[in-house]
């Protein structure tokens, strides 16, 4: 579904990411785990199509197309969908009003007919409750006077409306409790099947005991320096990071 | 000193016209000839001109109206009547009251709702209140309104009374060179209430100068609501002003939106001099093409315990100009003021420009004032997450400009109002269409 091959990135001419390789199948989940500063939120801003981002090598394609020539609305047309850091605030834009034009553009670009603002708030009402979301938060203005959890809730659900082909969460966990984190994981898991792949990108390997990776990456320094099943996560979690340097984990020294 | 051509050709408008009317009014417009000879157009060095030049005003006279005025039909005008609206409506055609337009309904006791003129010839003397507010010593366009006052509405509500229903004021402008003069006088006595709505628009594209006087006195304990619509063409001259007295418990608000005009001057002075009374205002300015949008208000506090909540906001597009200067003063008396003054603006071009004047002027010790004024562009960050979700980058940009605006419109509580400024703000944003089905 994805295949990213030598992939260099960087912003305002400093070099990020020096050289990413990364395959993933439809079906797959995919777990990028690393320290601050390794380029994690780099490589998801360039997966959805960033423009704040530079890329000055390598290749991306998404099914089986060159990707990076796409605007990232073309992008999320095409089913890439990516779950904010630090979902934006846009006060005065009604979540129900956002979420149906996304929906709507969506639906477009697959021939599939619109929703009316009824049939949405029947799809939207079922969709929240997966992420034990309140349904007045529909009416407020998008991400405006959220909690850290409600906003990360938001783009779980928002990803469930969507329903994308490929999800890039970045560090979706970080700033939620424990049983925020079991529902946004809950309903990210209600999306996988055969036809779909998540990438997910975070810092801490907790998020990975709800939504089980099949492939476990470490990024360091804008480079994947080791790959593994899932077991790499808890090797991780015991040892930190600080073996990087030296190549693998738990052969860090006292 | 201003161009001393224009003043004389006023003033010959003035030697034709020979109203038959009260000896009061004969010699109030006489006292505004007198004072306008005198200051002329102001001199463009003036502080308070230095952003807006009033090029247009300063090329030639317009003149008065004449003869009676060519009437549209009731169906040409229907939109503008605000159909959906049950009002007591009273509409003006280039200053001049337009009685087959107008529709009075029945009214409670105690409550006046006319045209001015029409008044003073049945009073056949001035209405108490009549330039008690307005500038008629320093202000020139206070003494050309003087002079060649045209009509408005009087409101008189005895104490207690209360309108329930809109008082719509429809004022409209048949172009061709005219100078209307509109005058509006309201009194709203001890714990009366009323809505009222001040519109203003074009009847064709051709070139109108609008200069109108609004005195509102709100005595203990009144509630006046005042919507502002500005939606003249854009070859017609705006200045508009509106003088406010409060006494204590009353409660003024306005919100005016300015869509219209080739320049367009609005200003809002605002006294509160009674205790714990409340004025909430508010702006939306959306100027596009070479439109001059010039915002001013000047609000006293002269006594404690009065609160003040202000918010301007404007959207610049094109080649436009978007002026905001803002004075809230607070006297050595006015303790525990709590007034709040806010101007944002967003520029949605390179070439659009705006000059953003806040002030606070505090002589109390004990206030609670804040004052803050931004100006910028659509924040890069918003637009992409927008994207992120589907949404074209123009339609994310119109999507994220009506949000701007529209928590201004927002605060009109007319229902049937704030729906109708809402679409009619999408239609005129730049690809506003694009976001049409979804709001």
């Amino acid at each position: 579904m994805l295949t990213i091959k030598n992939l260099h990135a960087g912003v305002e001419g400093k070099e990020i990411l020096k050289g990413i390789n990364l395959e993933i199948k439809a079906g797959e989940v995919h777990a990028i785990m690393g320290p601050n500063g390794s380029g994690k939120s780099t490589l998801s801003g360039v997966l959805a199509g960033n423009e704040a981002f530079t890329i000055t090598e390598g290749e991306v394609t998404y099914l089986g197309e060159n990707l990076l020539p796409l605007s990232a609305e073309m992008r999320a047309l095409e089913g890439i969908f990516l779950a904010f850091q630090y979902p934006i605030e846009i006060p005065g834009v009604s979540n129900a009003h956002f979420l149906r034009a996304a929906l709507n553009a969506r639906r477009r670009h697959r021939d599939e007919p619109e929703l009316d603002a009824f049939d949405f708030q029947e799809l939207a009402k079922k969709k929240m409750e997966l992420f034990e979301l309140n349904p007045a938060l529909m009416d407020r203005s998008l991400n405006v006077g959220f909690s850290g959890g409600e906003k990360k809730r938001n783009e779980g659900f928002q990803m469930a409306l969507l329903e994308p082909t490929l999800a890039v969460m970045d560090e979706t966990d970080s700033g939620l409790d424990i049983d925020a984190l079991k529902i946004v994981a809950q309903g990210v898991n209600s999306l996988r099947s055969p036809e779909r792949a998540a990438l997910v990108i975070t810092h801490y390997q907790r998020l990975l005991d709800y939504i089980v990776p099949d492939f476990v990456h470490v990024l360091a320094d804008g480079r994947i320096v080791k790959s593994g099943g899932k077991e790499l996560a808890l090797e991780l979690e015991k040892s930190g990071y600080a073996w990087i340097n030296r190549g693998t984990p738990g052969e860090e020294g006292v | 000193m201003s161009n001393p051509t224009i003043t004389e050709e006023y003033r010959a408008h003035f030697t034709d016209l020979q109203p038959d009317e009260p000896e009061a009014l004969r010699l109030f417009r006489k006292a505004g000839l007198k004072t306008f000879g005198k200051l002329g157009l102001p001199a463009s060095s003036r502080e308070e001109w230095r952003y807006n030049k009033l090029t247009a005003l300063r090329d030639r006279a317009f003149r008065p109206a004449n003869g009676s005025p060519a009437e549209p039909s009731p169906e040409q005008i229907a939109d503008l009547l605000l159909p959906e609206m049950e009002t007591q409506r009273l509409v003006f055609i280039d200053g001049r009251h337009s009685p087959t337009l107008s529709r009075i309904g029945e009214l409670p006791p105690g409550a006046t709702v006319t045209n001015l003129t029409g008044h003073i010839a049945a009073l056949g003397e001035l209405p108490a209140g009549l330039n008690s507010l307005a500038d008629h010593e320093h202000d020139p366009f206070t003494n050309l309104n003087s002079m060649f006052l045209g009509d408005g509405l009087y409101l008189d509500l005895a104490a207690g009374v209360a309108i329930e229903q809109p008082i719509h004021l429809l004022f409209l402008s048949s172009g061709d060179e005219y100078l209307a003069s509109p005058r509006n006088l309201i009194n709203a006595a001890e714990g009366s209430r009323a809505v009222i709505i001040e519109s203003y628009a074009s009847l064709n594209d051709s070139a109108a100068f609008t200069n109108v006087i609004t005195e509102v006195d709100c005595a203990p304990g009144a509630d006046i609501v005042h919507y502002k619509l500005q939606r003249e063409n854009g070859a017609t001259q705006h200045i508009g002003q509106s003088l406010v007295r409060q006494a204590e418990n009353s409660r003024y608000k306005s919100v005016e939106i300015v869509f219209g005009g080739d320049m367009t001057r609005r200003f809002l002075k605002l006294d509160l001099l009674g205790e714990n009374a409340e004025c909430e205002v508010n702006a939306l300015y959306l100027a596009r093409g070479e439109q001059v949008h010039d915002l001013r208000t000047r609000i006293t506090h002269a006594v404690p315990n009065c609160a003040t909540r202000e918010l301007y906001k404007g959207i610049v597009d094109e080649k436009a100009h978007g002026i905001f200067d803002g004075l809230v003063y607070v006297a050595r008396d006015a303790q525990v003021t709590d007034a709040h003054q806010t101007n944002r603006n967003l520029l949605l071009s390179q070439d659009a420009r705006v000059n953003s004047m806040p002030r606070l002027e505090i002589y109390a010790d004990d206030v609670k004032c804040s004052h803050g004024s931004t100006t910028g562009q659509l924040e890069e960050e918003q637009i992409f997450y927008l994207r992120s979700r589907g949404l074209a980058p123009d339609a994310a940009r119109a999507l994220l400009t009506f949000a701007f605006a529209g928590e201004i419109i927002d605060t009109i509580e007319l229902a049937p109002l704030r729906q109708r400024l809402s679409s009619e703000l999408l239609r005129r944003l730049p690809q506003g269409e694009l976001i049409e089905e979804t709001l």
